[in-house]
């Protein structure tokens, strides 16, 4: 019995794993409406999207002026800067966008609207999130210079 | 005299959620979906004699469920990403064994599993060999239902604590 609870065990921190690589997959908004291949739940999909955006709001933050216009007090100018800053992360967000889209696309095909084949699915949205992740490192460094 | 080996398959046809442990004379059979979403095993044997028993094994039925239910919220991000539905909440179980008669070398059995009624059957077999019924009952697990509450109380009292302590973050660094 106790093998059979390890197992379950098991399955679920692979699935709470897999999840959580699916979350750095939906890096993006466009990402997000693609992976509606991926069979999950709604309230899943709803926050993951409120992650995505915290995460896009903290990939913002590590950006040191757009953290000093978090923290000033006049919110007037501070609209040029935020938008600066805003742009130059666009980059590193609209290549995440395209690998999560394809990869999303990917999983289409080779998984099945079901998810038939849920170990491949695992193994290719593992693949997915970590060339996403070296995509967002390496434009961020190249922009970074 | 050599025996002759035996082999029974087993299909079990019951809803995604409905999570067993198939075990052939007390060893665990290994059980794979089919595409239709179908447990099934095969069971090898030289006897003439089987019992298959399928049973319900749930999380919380482990010695170190508060611990581990505790680790996975943390790890799944408040239970934000854990799966769906890891344990039954209403502590529903299901606990039957049959004794089948491999009277030929090929045998096929097949368990469909039915709406869980409290002390009411849990499946019903269909075999092209003669089967015994011993147990097969579906009933409610009080202990695990109680141990579902702890769990939920224990996950409603972390989300308190968070939000209280964000809340006290925002407001303090204001």
């Amino acid at each position: 019995m106790n093998e059979e609870i390890l197992r379950l065990y098991g399955l679920r921190l692979g699935k709470i794993l897999a999840h959580l690589c699916i979350l750095l997959c939906l890096f993006s908004l466009l990402g997000l409406l693609f992976t509606v291949a991926v069979p999950l739940v709604i309230v899943f999909r709803i926050l993951a999207g409120i992650i995505l955006v915290i995460c896009s709001l903290g990939l913002l933050l590590l950006r040191e002026d757009f953290r000093e216009i978090m923290f000033s007090a006049d919110s007037l100018e501070a609209t040029a800067p935020f938008m600066e800053a805003y742009l130059s992360v666009l980059p590193a967000l609209i290549a995440v966008t395209l690998v999560s889209a394809a990869a999303s696309f990917a999983l289409m095909l080779c998984c099945g609207r079901r998810g038939e084949r849920p170990v491949l699915r695992m193994i290719l949205v593992c693949l997915a999130a970590l060339i996403a992740l070296l995509v967002a490192a390496l434009v961020f460094l190249v922009e970074m210079g | 005299m050599k025996m002759i080996k035996k082999t029974l398959h087993i299909k079990i046809a019951s809803g995604p959620r409905f999570r067993c442990r198939l075990t052939a004379d007390g060893v665990p059979v290994r059980l794979a979906c089919n595409r239709y979403g179908n447990r099934e095993g095969t069971v090898h044997t030289d006897r003439n004699q089987v019992r298959i028993r399928i049973e319900t094994v749930d999380m919380l039925s482990g010695p170190l469920w508060l611990l581990s239910e505790f680790f996975f919220f943390l790890i799944s991000v408040f239970g934000i990403f854990d799966v769906r539905h890891p344990y039954d909440r209403s502590g529903r179980a299901v606990r039957c064994s049959f004794l089948v008669d491999l009277d030929r070398p090929q045998a096929r059995l097949q368990c469909v599993a039915l709406p869980f009624t409290e002390g009411g059957a849990a499946c019903s077999v269909t075999a092209d060999v003669p089967v015994r019924e011993e147990e097969n009952r579906a009933f409610t697990d009080r202990a695990q239902r109680r141990r579902a509450k702890t769990v939920r109380m224990m996950k409603f009292l972390l989300w308190a604590i968070l939000i209280v302590c964000t809340a006290g973050a925002v407001f303090s660094s204001l």
